[in-house]
């Protein structure tokens, strides 16, 4: 089991899947700490550090995010957008992780420079190849 | 009787002696030579006048008849003189004559006297009557002189043209437009019953520039400005604006008014006329309100159309979304149990949770087809030229059941293009494609075929299998919704596919269809116009 203080933000409203993300984490034997915003809005406070996640040693900058796309309050997309807007943050890996195959949004996504688009559910093999490519969450 | 002129002495003369010369002793003028010669030259002019010259007595005998009278009156000096004047006078004229004479008694002179005569053939003639008394030496009246001019012509040139008149004011007064006539400086002169029906005013109210005060105070100005300067122009006059009615109400008239030019091409008059044309500006003015309502109509139901189009992806978009999940999540925990607690697991049990997957499996698929096929049904379509060679390599590489070692499709290029929409013929192909190669008997590969063939202005997309067929009795209800013609549970179908094939079909205005004897496998067909050839 590798684990690192690096971490990870998922941004999703679904428990199950939620849960099937850890579940693929735990079979790709990655054990980094994920933290779980449940819809755009907490997203957007959590990055921007925001209220209580002011506190970064509790809740610290991800390495990269997990983004469903179908989200309450805020959409992912937009969550997206904002994310392009704050320089802070252009260091994060986003990945889209999401149930809709939509052509619109897989461009819109690359568009607003997610670096992959992948959909539901998670699998290890899946998480492996992404977080090869970028993040460097393995040792 | 006083002997002053006597005419008629001469006329005996001349009827012995010749015609009547005058020979003045002197040459030249009439002062000169003796009294008898200037009485001979005054009894010639009066003899030999065009005009007739008559005299009477008192008592309206006539007593000289010259020339003139011969020729206008028919009778020679001879039958009348010593007659009664009223010889000449028609019979229902009776108090004609003592008239004239109590006049003439009384010093009087008549002038320009119309009157009809007879002549001696019995025919009535107009004559102008100027009749002058004849004063004595001793100053009293003796008789008259009348001269009479025949205006026979005149009578009936006037005539005509009262006639005339009242044919063009019957005319004028009966055409359904308002008339007038007015001078260049724009003062009315004439006008036909019509305005004065309308306007309810007079002649006296009307005439000059008494036409403004029914013109409407918004509009008479700019109305004044161009009379004025288009009659000063020559030009023919036109334009449009309201006229005050007697009751009040203002309607709308196009007017218009010509000049009238004598033979040297001046303007004597203007002649103008006013229509009314308030029912047809109604009529106009509907129209155009009916078309802004039916524009805006037409507006309102696209923009309602649209909206409910909107709706309806919205709606397909997000029941996918939310029908997914839990599926997604069914299917999830039913593997997870599989994979942890498999083991704990009989067969039987173990089988259960394969169901739950393969029903899970399903219902994805489901969902995924029913949104496709919504998706397709409600877009709005663009047509354009497709190329089906390149479109059908890119589907090719899409599928991996497609591709080799699992399926072998032959394409026989080249593929002719066709007019369509690219990502619904994408869809019905891929939908056909991966049909063919679905449906054949257990440890066969697949093949396909793949052609285009041109028919009249159309292309016919063909796919053929080597699958396991469709029975002749089933094939009309193949591309109905959920309709499954073979309950092998080794073919997996939704029953979707080919719904969604003849959905796109229609849509880009083609048709589908299908040839199979039920054995040796199936040839779908695809048909959509051809691109106008260039």
């Amino acid at each position: 089991m590798t684990s690192t203080n690096k971490s990870i933000l998922l941004v999703e409203d679904d428990e199950n899947d939620v849960f099937f993300m850890k579940r693929a984490m735990e079979k790709a034997m990655l054990a980094p700490p994920v933290h779980v915003a449940i819809n755009g809005q907490e997203a957007i406070d959590y990055l921007a550090g925001t209220g209580k996640y002011s506190d970064r040693a509790s809740f610290p900058l991800p390495n990269c995010i997990f983004l469903d796309l179908k989200l309450p309050f805020v959409h992912g997309l937009e969550v997206l957008e904002w994310i392009r807007t704050q320089p802070s943050l252009a260091q994060i890996d986003v990945f889209v992780l999401t149930s809709s195959p939509e052509e619109r949004d897989r461009q819109r996504a690359q568009q607003l420079g997610a670096k992959a688009y992948l959909l539901k559910p998670p699998t290890a093999k899946m998480l492996l190849e992404v977080l090869e490519s970028g993040c460097a969450l393995t040792a | 009787m006083h002997d002053l002129i006597d005419t008629n002495s001469a006329r005996r003369a001349n009827a012995r002696n010749g015609p009547m010369q005058h020979k003045p002793k002197n040459r030249g003028s009439l002062g000169q030579g003796t009294a008898e010669d200037a009485w001979r030259f005054l009894a010639a002019v009066v003899e030999f006048s065009d005009d007739a010259i008559i005299t009477k007595d008192l008592n309206g005998i006539i007593t000289s008849w010259n020339k003139g009278a011969e020729r206008l009156f028919g009778y020679t000096a001879q039958e009348v003189i010593g007659k009664p004047v009223a010889l000449l006078i028609p019979e229902d004229r009776p108090d004609e004559e003592p008239a004239i004479l109590a006049r003439l008694r009384r010093g009087e002179r008549i002038d320009h006297y119309e009157t009809i005569r007879r002549r001696k053939d019995g025919t009535l003639l107009n004559i102008s009557l100027t009749v002058s008394p004849v004063v004595g030496a001793d100053g009293r009246i003796i008789g008259a002189s009348k001269i009479a001019r025949d205006i026979t012509e005149r009578k009936l040139a006037e005539q005509a043209l009262h006639a005339s008149e009242e044919r063009f004011r019957t005319l004028a007064d009966n055409i359904s437009q308002l008339a007038w006539t007015a001078s260049d400086d724009g003062w009315a002169t004439w006008y036909n019953r019509r305005w004065y029906d309308y306007t309810g005013m007079t002649f006296e109210t009307m005439k000059g520039r008494g036409w403004e005060s029914v013109h409407h105070p918004d509009h008479v100005e700019r109305v004044k400005r161009k009379l004025e300067e288009t009659f000063r122009r020559g030009e023919a006059w036109e334009d449009t604006f309201p006229l005050r009615s007697k009751d009040g109400e203002y309607r709308w008239f196009l007017s218009r008014a010509v000049p009238i030019r004598d033979q040297e091409g001046n303007i004597t008059c203007w002649f103008g006329t006013n229509t009314d044309i308030t029912e047809l500006r109604e009529a106009r003015e509907a129209l155009a309100r009916s078309h802004d309502e039916l524009d805006k109509r037409v507006e309102q139901r696209t923009a309602s159309l649209r909206e409910a189009i909107a709706q309806m992806e919205e709606f397909s978009y997000s029941i996918s979304h939310d029908l997914r999940a839990p599926v997604r999540a069914m299917k999830g925990y039913a593997q997870i149990v599989l994979e942890d607690y498999g083991g704990l697991l009989d067969d039987r049990g173990r089988d259960f949770l394969d169901r739950i997957l393969r029903g899970s499996s399903r219902m994805e698929r489901l969902i995924h087809d029913v949104l496709t096929y919504s998706r397709l049904a409600s877009c709005e379509i663009q047509l354009q030229p497709v190329s089906l060679q390149k479109l059908l390599q890119d589907i090719l590489l899409e599928y991996p059941e497609l591709q080799a070692p699992r399926a072998e499709v032959a394409v026989r290029a080249p593929l002719h293009d066709v007019i369509a929409h690219e990502p619904s013929l994408s869809q019905a192909i891929s939908n056909l494609l991966r049909n063919g190669v679905k449906f054949v008997a257990p440890g066969t590969t697949p093949k396909l075929q793949v052609w285009t063939e041109m028919r009249g202005s159309k292309v016919r997309f063909w796919v053929e299998d080597n699958g396991i067929g469709i029975k002749p009795e089933y094939q009309h209800r193949l591309f109905g919704m959920f309709e499954r013609v073979h309950q092998d549970p080794r073919y997996d179908g939704t029953g979707i596919g080919l719904a969604i094939v003849r959905k796109a079909a229609e849509k880009m205005g083609g048709r589908v269809g299908v040839e199979s004897d039920g054995i040796t496998g199936s040839s779908f067909w695809l048909e959509l116009p051809a691109p106008p050839t260039s």
